[in-house]
This record gives structure tokens, C-alpha cells and sequence, in this order.
């Protein structure tokens, strides 16, 4: 992608996030640029962003690309609600099976951090579940149609706290996990702790169980990070929360702490208002700017010779966040 | 009045619905997605008709007429309840 068609790329990301001075191209899009524009769009899950754009007229296009937008966007929303279907039909099977949950990522942010769902596209159901509970999750999902398409165990390097993914006959798609926080990043937060809390969103008069906000946050930063590059929708997802909801600052930096998850989640943070450009200071933005450790991964990075921005080269950046992390888990207790 | 159980989004064009009862979203655009938005209170079939006649300017009984499949549509889809 050239820088042009990043920074219309960044600038759909947050189309609608208050206080974001990105601006959208104020010229026509001819059809190659178009064409680049809904590919990566569609890649990166900003169907929503397109087409409210393009129907809002902040982005100019043609009466044939407002419609091809409105279309993706349709369809991806339709997709978004028969997995939400899904959604509701496994948490009844699970609280059947007295099987503890917690719903991650889309559905879950869609309804509590983004002020309008329709903004948020999801391709699958992320579930939380304890690593002793295998058996029974399985078991009661079978009973509403999933099977295991990826078996127990499964982990490759950008999901390696995935336990299984399982499938219905109709290709939707639910995603098992164990963990938030990969722990190649240092992290020692536990599961057990992720269960503690109550929070819970209304979805078609149910009730479903989440995490709080804090450790959506953390969840939402190693999400940004965990690929060969930032992810754009993490990110929004990032600001969506920090902005957002009813979010303890304080709170958050503790559980970062606690888990050891600071270098992450301060880069995390710092990205989201680089690339945003977000004028709204507020302390979790202002204390992931004081935050040095990153600095220190990058000068450490650079004394070992190491390539930074190469995550899966674990002798480099992706091994001295690593080791950073589990140096500020001393700092972290210290400071508490 | 609206059921309590339908999963929802907001469309530049409209609103999609689904229920437990269909396999596939419903669309609603135009006037369906300004009736489903009246029906955020419960509504008599003569309430929506009369806000409807004065929004689209057209006779009572054609909306009369197009209102009752529309609303029996969404009915049978478990999107909307019945009550006395």
C-alpha cells in the first residue's frame, strides 16, 4: 500500500472517533483507488467506516461506490448478527453445562465501547474459558452445532493462546481461548482473575459475561500487537475503550501491572493516538507518552542488532518486549 | 410492540433484524425502518397509519392496507408481539 492509500486507510479507521484530526481525501476517488480502498477496507474490517462515510458524504464517491459500500457494510452486519445468533445459542449451552465464559473482541466491543455496533465488524465468536473446563466447552457447544475444525492445543505465532477453533455447518466460526495476553510478551496475568468480575451487556433482552473495560484494554492492545503489523481495527478498538466507556485509568495501569503487560500496553496506547492523531489528553494516553520502556526495547534492539518491527524474530523486538516485560513486573510491584 | 428478543444494526440505508425464527436477516428500509423506529412504544395499527399518512402524504387506507402484511411479516419473524 502506497503512504497515500495508508493514510486514507488510517483516516477511514477512525472516521467518527471524537477528537481524531485524520482527515479523509477531500478529492474523488477514480476507480483504482476506490478498487485499493474497499480491499483493504474489507481486510481490515471497516466496512462500517466506509459506508457511513460515503453515505454521510464525508468521503466523495460516485452514487455506484456509495452503493457497493452500503452493500459490503450490509453484509457484513448480517454476518455480524447471525454470529451474535450463535453467540446467544452457545452461552446458553455453556450456562447449561455450568461452564464459566467471558465473550472477547467483537460482539462484546461493538455493544459496550462503540457508541453505534454498526461500526464494528467481526468475522468469528471469541470466548474465554478455563483450560480445565476443555472437555465440557466442547461438549456443550457440540450441542448446538460446532465441531472442532482446529484441534485442542492449536496455536500458531500470532494466536498461540487459542485452544481450538470449532465450526458450525454453516461455516460460522467460534474461537476457544485460554489467555488475553500471549505470554512470549512477558505476561503473567492469569485467567482465574479474568473470571472475578460481573460485567455483563444485553444482547436481544440476555444477558452476556465479558471482561471489564481494564482488561479489554490489555486484551485489545496485545491484539494490536500481535501481528507482523498494527492492527487498524485494535486500535480503534483501543481509543473505542479509553474514550469511550466508563473506563478506570488507574485501574487499568494497576492490571497492567499486575500482569506484567505494561511495554505492550503503553505501546499500544501511544500508537493508537500517533495514527489517530487524537487531541484528547487523557492520563492512560498521557502515561503510555511517559512511559519509556518501549524506548528501552528500541535502544536494546538496536545494541543487540536486532530488527525492530519484526515481532516473530524473538532474538530481537519481539524477545526484548518480552524480557521488558518481566523486568517491569518487578517495577510494577515495587511501585504498588 | 417490539419483541425483546431480536438482534439489531443500523444500515446507512436502514435497519437489519433477526430473530430466533429466521435464518436470514430482515431488511427494512425507508418507511419499514421509520416503522420499526415508531414501534420503540407500543403502537395501535391506527397510531402508526396516522403518523405515516402525514409523513408519506398518502391515503390512510393504502397505508392501512400496506402496513398490516408488514407487520404480520415482522410478526411471524418473532420480531414483533401482540398486545392487548
Amino acid at each position: 500500500m502506497s503512504i497515500g492509500h495508508r493514510d486514507t486507510l488510517r483516516a477511514l479507521t477512525a472516521y467518527g472517533l471524537s477528537g481524531s484530526l485524520t482527515r479523509l481525501p477531500e478529492g474523488s476517488l477514480d476507480d483504482d483507488a476506490w478498487t485499493v480502498l474497499v480491499t483493504h477496507a474489507v481486510r481490515e474490517g471497516l466496512q462500517g467506516q466506509l459506508a457511513w462515510a460515503a453515505a454521510n458524504g464525508d468521503l466523495h464517491v460516485t452514487a455506484a461506490q456509495r452503493e457497493h459500500a452500503v452493500d459490503l457494510h450490509d453484509t457484513a452486519m448480517a454476518a455480524c448478527l447471525r454470529l451474535e445468533g450463535l453467540l446467544l445459542e452457545a452461552l446458553g449451552a455453556l450456562r447449561s453445562a455450568d461452564v464459566p465464559v467471558r465473550v472477547l473482541k467483537g460482539s462484546a466491543l461493538a455493544h459496550t465501547a462503540y457508541g453505534d455496533a454498526s461500526l464494528r465488524v467481526f468475522r468469528d465468536i471469541d470466548l474465554l474459558v478455563r483450560a480445565e473446563d476443555r472437555h465440557g466447552v466442547i461438549a456443550a457447544l457440540r450441542r448446538v452445532g460446532l465441531r472442532i475444525l482446529v484441534p485442542t492445543g492449536h496455536g500458531d505465532d500470532y494466536s498461540p493462546s487459542r485452544m481450538a477453533i470449532l465450526r458450525r455447518t454453516d461455516g460460522l466460526t467460534v474461537d476457544l481461548h485460554t489467555k488475553i495476553a500471549p505470554s512470549r510478551f512477558g505476561s503473567s496475568l492469569t485467567t482465574d482473575v479474568l473470571f472475578d468480575s460481573d460485567t455483563r451487556y444485553l444482547l436481544s433482552g440476555r444477558e452476556v459475561p465479558i471482561l471489564t473495560p481494564e482488561q479489554q484494554l490489555i486484551h485489545a492492545c496485545f491484539g494490536a500487537l500481535s501481528g507482523p503489523r498494527p492492527r487498524w481495527v485494535s486500535l480503534r478498538d483501543i481509543a473505542q475503550l479509553i474514550l469511550n466507556t466508563e473506563m478506570d485509568h488507574k485501574s487499568a495501569l494497576d492490571e497492567a501491572r499486575r500482569g506484567a503487560t505494561t511495554p505492550a500496553v503503553a505501546r499500544a496506547i501511544r500508537l493508537t493516538w500517533r495514527e489517530f492523531e487524537l487531541a484528547d489528553r487523557v492520563p492512560l494516553s498521557e502515561w503510555s507518552m511517559r512511559d519509556d520502556t518501549d524506548g528501552d526495547a528500541q535502544r536494546l534492539s538496536a545494541t543487540s542488532g536486532a530488527v525492530a518491527g519484526r515481532p516473530n524474530d524473538r532474538t530481537g523486538w519481539w524477545g526484548t518486549l518480552r524480557r521488558l516485560g518481566r523486568a517491569t513486573l518487578t517495577t510494577g510491584v515495587r511501585k504498588r | 410492540m417490539r419483541s425483546e428478543a431480536v438482534l439489531l444494526r443500523r444500515t446507512p440505508d436502514g435497519l437489519l433484524l433477526l430473530t430466533e425464527r429466521s435464518d436470514a436477516p430482515v431488511v427494512l428500509r425507508g418507511t419499514g425502518a421509520l416503522t420499526w423506529e415508531l414501534l420503540s412504544r407500543p403502537s395501535t395499527l391506527e397510531e402508526l397509519a396516522e403518523v405515516l399518512e402525514a409523513a408519506h402524504d398518502v391515503d390512510r387506507e393504502q397505508v392501512v392496507a400496506d402496513l398490516r402484511p408488514f407487520l404480520e411479516t415482522l410478526r411471524e419473524a418473532g420480531a414483533l408481539e401482540l398486545t392487548s
